[in-house]
């Protein structure tokens, strides 16, 4: 076990050097000059080359690149020029934000999409697995920002059941922190059951199939025991690597959700960057959401490895 | 001897008889036709949208600000006073032209990478696949509002930006069919006949990998549409006063107690466009590859 998770890290430092290459390499993108940027527009030429100068925009971009990523290892991920705020506590303040918001989602499309795609699998070709195909696709197709904003009219402004938007801390106040998140999470949550329902459909199809369920039947076992410990149980491999890699469909998401509702987490913080041409930022998130993506695959592999005996045996 | 030797089709392309086959597939799943007919009318919509819209999309008018849905105007008047219907048919032009574009961006320059890569094999591919897979990992909305941040915020840029981000799906796509084609036996005899390998790669590989690239881009329009509906909401799409299903959302929730039909007609007109778009890709999966 140890030795596989080893190798899987190790398998994962070419993928991450690269994302940084490429996260670097966006700045390269921007019309004009940089130092344009700190001062946030007009100044003297003098000031200019001195800016270029202090901030290392001369420097070959080899040398830029090394300097950036020496100080992202140290958690220094730059000085917004408008603030002057260092990023990275910034965006560790964000970050709890936006993990209560993805894990409650991903709760959401865990509850909805699971035994709806079981239940479409055992009724194949009835009503309920026409519906749930007509749902898991809507659920793709909708906009989730549209969704946001139909959930908000309904339910924040005509029903006030529920507030419109911001956020309150779960350690603060529980059930006020529910009731802020249960239309976001609902919002992210959907889209990513309408794929955990198709998904879960299609495995437990594949499994139901198998010699070893047919066996049980034969031999009388009952139908919900075939169904939930012998299909189930072995569907769920390519379920949880789904759920896990959903993780960065959950970070997009976040962005135009946390937009739509006024939640302070991550999603918000890249939309108010770019409107403040805080590129040191927008790179900083981007990078973050590129190395959780690799994290989150090294876990669906462990996870996998645990869920599934056979590859355990043979690895050790 | 000419170093170019033209042989016969490559093996298995579809022949006459088998597109027919594949057309009457297609025909029968009743989802597929009607994703085909929204579709369809959508791009009509597009094409004739000076002859359909009843107003100038952009004429402010500052009697009729945020006026309810009325027989004058079907989906009511904008905070502007722009009638709504109108701009929706407008709309539509920039989202099925983002769609379409970025796609055809993300089409042009993952597949050769992906069939290159594949094709070649070995250090390179490695190579290739490590990058193409880094690409991956950033979640693509993310990269898509990074790239487009960083170009400036246009409908073009929206769309190079999606289309970058779209890439290294294709490439990815591509590079392993290329790798089911390659060691297929007419691959094997076109390459010991002299063929090119420019030839084998475009008359031979690349025509054999087409049908799961084709279901790929008609997926994948649905899915740029959606972004560049996120970019324009954002207001890093489609600029004002032009007209746009994203950027109309992001003003109508300024009014979402006042005027909520600025916010329902817009999404139902993306929802539907991307419900057609995906209805269309999985009725072509299910026609071009029956096993599955």
């Amino acid at each position: 076990m140890f030795s596989f998770i080893v190798r899987r890290v190790l398998a994962a430092i070419p993928t991450l050097f690269i994302i940084s290459v490429i996260v670097f390499s966006l700045q390269q993108l921007l019309p004009g000059d940089p130092a344009l940027l700190v001062t946030g527009g007009e100044a003297s030429a003098e000031t200019l080359a001195q800016i270029r100068e202090q901030f290392g925009f001369n420097d070959p971009l080899v040398v830029q690149y090394w300097h950036w990523i020496t100080d992202v290892f140290h958690g220094d991920f730059g000085t917004s020029y408008r603030t002057r705020e260092a990023i990275g506590p910034m965006l560790a303040s964000k970050i709890p934000v936006t993990l209560t918001l993805a894990t409650a989602a991903m709760i959401i499309s865990l509850v909805i999409g699971i035994p709806a795609g079981i239940l479409a699998a055992i009724w194949r070709g009835r009503g309920w697995d026409h519906a749930v195909t007509v749902i898991a696709l809507s659920g793709i197709s909708i906009p989730n920002f549209w969704l946001g904003i139909i959930l908000i009219l309904v339910f924040a402004v005509n029903l006030g059941w529920l507030p419109a938007g911001g956020y309150v801390s779960f350690l603060e106040d529980p059930v006020q922190c529910l009731r802020t998140i249960a239309m976001p999470a609902f919002v992210l949550g959907a889209a990513l059951a309408g794929a955990m329902m198709r998904h879960t459909r299609s495995a437990m199809l594949t499994v139901m199939r198998q010699d070893y369920v047919r066996t049980a039947r034969a031999k009388g076992v009952a139908e919900k025991t075939v169904i939930l410990k012998h299909a189930f149980l072995n569907a769920q491999v390519p379920i949880i690597t789904l759920a896990t890699l959903q993780f960065g469909t959950l970070l997009a998401g976040a962005v135009l959700t946390e937009q739509i509702f006024s939640i302070p987490g991550i999603g918000k913080m890249v939309v108010d960057a770019v409107f403040n041409r805080e590129y040191q930022a927008v790179q900083a998130i981007t990078l973050l959401s590129g190395a959780a993506f690799v994290l989150m695959s090294l876990l669906a592999d462990v996870l996998y490895f645990i869920a599934n005996p056979k590859l355990r045996t043979k690895t050790l | 001897m000419s170093a170019t030797v033209d042989i016969a089709p490559p093996g298995p392309a579809r022949a006459p008889g088998q597109i027919a086959w594949i057309v009457r597939r297609f025909l029968r799943n009743k989802a597929a036709v009607a994703g085909l007919i929204v579709v369809g009318l959508f791009v009509l919509v597009a094409i004739f949208a000076p002859l359909l819209a009843p107003y100038d999309p952009i004429k402010t008018n500052w009697s009729e600000i945020r006026h309810a849905p009325s027989a004058a105007h079907w989906f009511g008047t904008d905070e502007l006073g722009r009638d709504i219907f109108s701009r929706i048919i407008y709309g539509a032009r920039a989202s099925l032209m983002a769609g379409v574009v970025s796609v055809v961006i993300a089409f042009v320059v993952g597949v050769p990478i992906g069939i290159v890569s594949g094709y070649v094999g070995g250090v390179f591919d490695t190579v290739v696949m490590r990058v193409i897979d880094a690409f991956l990992a950033i979640p693509f909305l993310i990269m898509a509002i990074a790239l487009a941040a960083f170009l400036g915020p246009s409908l073009t840029n929206a769309m190079i930006a999606i289309g970058i981000s779209t890439a290294p799906i294709f490439a990815r796509l591509a590079r392993g069919q290329t790798l089911v084609v390659k060691v297929e036996e007419y691959i094997e005899a076109a390459y010991s006949l002299g063929v090119r390998p420019m030839t084998l790669l475009t008359r031979y590989i690349f025509v054999n990998a087409f049908p799961p690239l084709l279901v790929q881009s008609t997926l994948a329009i649905a899915t740029a549409i959606i972004a560049e509906a996120a970019l324009a909401f954002l207001g890093l799409g489609q600029q004002p006063p032009n007209a746009s299903w994203g950027s109309m959302l992001n003003t109508a929730r300024m009014a979402l107690s006042q005027a909520p039909w600025m916010s329902i007609y817009p999404g139902v007109a993306i929802f539907l466009t991307v419900l057609g778009f995906n209805l269309l890709g999985d009725g072509l999966h299910d026609a071009l590859d029956p096993k599955d």
